[in-house]
């Protein structure tokens, strides 16, 4: 048994990140029980800087639950000082501790066992070992407590409900609703810390939970805390760029009609230039360019002294509409 | 079936289900791309392709006409909901959508309550089909909304839901008139790029005419643009109107290379700025008026300038392709 213990923690202690997104190793070795029990394979701290009690589950290891269940007491009893108490782990205050069992296809009864523990502190999952290409790699099976207690056949779960941090339920829920309705093939999958969006086997982004909350993270953009709504439409404003460009790769290119089109009447070579520069970047960019010159503005037949108040106007109607943002359904407003 | 004939069928019926492919002949196969109107494929497009048949063509989508201005009360929703009725009458099929997220009056206008508005739609709360109310006059409306986050809170998503929108009303509809917000913003100006056609609405004043000259040298820069049409509202003097248009034609084809074609002016009519809400619109109670006159000459002249306004057919992009290409661009 000592020996199918070293080879599987040689297998899983480089791969915590790949059994929990953000799961980190701080120590082997935690010894919670005075040495009754024997020790937890090691202490670990998760993605948002709690501390994980990992085990793991080895065939024949009668003390398995023994161990599992004094290292859920010990969290009971001590868990919000561990902070305090191990400080170079840089946990969260108050971060609730778990205690996750990790085994294999030949403890598979041994983790059944523990499924029955009814114990929201105690999480099990497998490591299921396959070959690509020569190359051993492993899937992790999350297993649920609540469908063994049911249904012991009913093996696992395919990943974990996704443990979004207090606060950013209503992000996450208004992103999940805006993946759903930008495609029906967008799939948000993965594990408790994170979560993969992706249309047809295309990364469209990614949500992570970290210490400092909900991170959406979109290739070519810097990642972006999911606080407000605002931040939510921004980042799914960003998904749907990236779901755009594997949708309709090629398209857009928009600047080539223009050029032909312009030529017809451009009063000089200059402006021509500057126009089909401005074609060929965003929409925002032409409307920055959209302040009118002094001679545009004198040609209008506006006082010489320049188009101080030019925009004045558009200016006021957007702040208007900006005031109106809490006003009742319907308006009753006079009309345009 | 009845070997004696009891089934009921006819001898021509007898024959066809006797040359019809028995099972096993004909292999089936399900795709879920059905749409014969891809240019690049689809299920049927294919089938009919191979059967030697004539291709189907994209189905026929309304022409968009946005009603757009720089500066606000102008009388876009005036002579949106004006010309709606007009069309309707005219015997078009019309729908008219409130882009206005932020300030909406063309319920008003119409003199409806609408339960839904397009921020139901941009929600996901509702379809396009609830969220599209029947006016006492014709036109269908879908209202804009108030107390909607602020056009600048429009993301891509939602102009992307307001494309699909879009496209529903104008496969189903004649007329597509979109009354867009007043003041320049990406969100005002994709929605008046996803249009064929722009009227631009302004006034004689210094004020408006810088706005909308604003307005159109943004759409001038654009690589697609739709063509861009003036109207020039509250004439206080015949001929004020064109004398209007001269100055910003010029302007416009100076300074932003671009052509703008006029089709009319509008006077201002004291009826209109003391009328209530509640009041039927102008073309509706007071059809003879110099003003509906007038919004009934600017259409014909929309008409000329336009082709007709007959329903876009063949392999033009739609108006959801027209906005999708426009998000690109974001």
């Amino acid at each position: 048994m000592p020996q199918v213990r070293e080879r599987l923690w040689a297998i899983v202690a480089p791969r915590l990140q790949v059994v929990e997104h953000g799961l980190e190793l701080i120590d082997e070795t935690f010894d919670c029980s005075n040495g009754q029990l024997g020790p937890v394979d090691c202490l670990a701290r998760d993605a948002l800087g709690a501390p994980v009690l990992v085990l793991l589950a080895v065939e024949g290891d009668m003390l398995l639950t023994a161990r599992a269940l004094g290292a859920i007491e010990f969290l009971d009893r001590v868990g919000n000082a561990l902070a305090a108490a191990i400080p170079e782990a840089r946990l969260v205050p108050g971060a609730r501790g778990r205690v996750l069992v990790i085994g294999t296809e030949a403890s598979t009864a041994l983790l059944h066992g523990l499924r029955r523990v009814n114990s929201s502190r105690l999480q099990t999952c497998m490591l299921e070992p396959f070959r690509l290409g020569g190359e051993e790699r492993f899937a992790v099976r999350w297993m649920s407590a609540q469908a063994a207690a049911e249904d012991p056949s009913q093996t696992a779960a395919a990943s974990e409900e996704f443990a979004v941090p207090e606060g950013h339920k209503a992000c996450w829920s208004a992103l999940q609703r805006i993946c759903e309705r930008l495609d029906p093939e967008v799939l948000v999958e993965g594990e408790r810390f994170a979560r993969r969006i992706t249309w047809r086997g295309h990364r469209l982004g990614e949500v992570v939970v970290r210490a400092e909350g909900l991170i959406g993270s979109a290739p070519g953009a810097e990642d972006v805390v999911l606080a407000e709504a605002r931040d939510v439409r921004g980042f799914a404003d960003r998904l749907l760029r990236g779901y755009l460009a594997v949708r309709e790769p090629g398209a857009g290119s928009p600047g080539a009609a223009a050029i032909v089109r312009e030529g017809h009447s451009s009063p000089s070579s200059a402006k021509r230039a500057e126009a089909r520069a401005a074609s060929q970047g965003s929409i925002r960019s032409t409307l920055a360019a959209a302040r009118l010159s002094p001679e545009e503005y004198s040609a209008l037949g506006g006082p010489d002294e320049g188009p101080a108040a030019v925009s004045a106007g558009a200016a006021d109607d957007v702040a208007r509409i900006v005031a109106a943002q809490e006003s009742p359904w319907p308006p009753t407003a006079a009309t345009d | 079936m009845a070997a004696d004939g009891g089934d009921g069928l006819t001898e021509p019926h007898r024959a066809a289900l006797r040359g019809a492919p028995r099972p096993g002949s004909t292999r089936i196969l399900l795709e879920p791309n059905l749409d014969a109107s891809k240019p690049t494929g689809g299920f049927l497009r294919r089938f009919f392709r191979l059967a030697g048949a004539a291709e189907p063509s994209r189905a026929r989508e309304a022409t968009v006409i946005a009603f757009a201005s720089g500066k606000g009360g102008t009388g876009k929703s005036f002579l949106t909901t004006n010309a709606a009725i007009c069309l309707h009458r005219a015997g078009r099929r019309v729908a008219v959508v409130d882009c206005d997220f932020g300030l909406a009056n063309a319920h008003l206008l119409f003199g409806v309550t609408p339960r839904y508005s397009v921020q139901h739609l941009l929600d996901g709360a509702v379809s396009v089909q609830q969220a599209l109310t029947a006016t006492p006059y014709g036109p269908g409306l879908v209202a804009g909304g108030s107390g909607v986050s602020s056009l600048a809170e429009l993301d891509a998503r939602h102009m992307q839901l307001l494309g699909r929108a879009l496209h529903w009303l104008a496969g189903c509809h004649d007329v597509l008139l979109l009354d867009c917000p007043a003041g320049l913003s990406p969100q005002s100006l994709t929605t008046v790029l996803a249009s064929q056609h722009a009227v631009v609405v302004t006034n004689p004043e210094i004020a408006a005419l810088t706005d909308a000259y604003a307005l159109i040298k943004c759409l001038a820069r654009q690589p697609s643009r739709p063509q861009i049409h003036l109207i020039v509202n509250r004439v206080t003097q015949a001929g004020l109107g064109e004398a209007t248009f001269e100055r910003l034609a010029d302007v416009s084809r100076r300074f932003a290379g671009c052509e703008i074609h006029y089709i009319g002016e509008v006077p201002e009519d004291a009826a209109v700025s003391q009328r209530r809400l509640g009041q039927p619109p102008l073309t509706v109670s007071h059809p003879q008026c110099a003003t509906s006159q007038a919004i009934q000459t600017v259409l014909r002249n929309l008409e000329c300038a336009t082709g007709g306004l007959l329903p876009m057919a063949g392999e033009t992009p739609g108006v959801e392709a027209r906005m999708a290409a426009q998000l690109r661009r974001w």
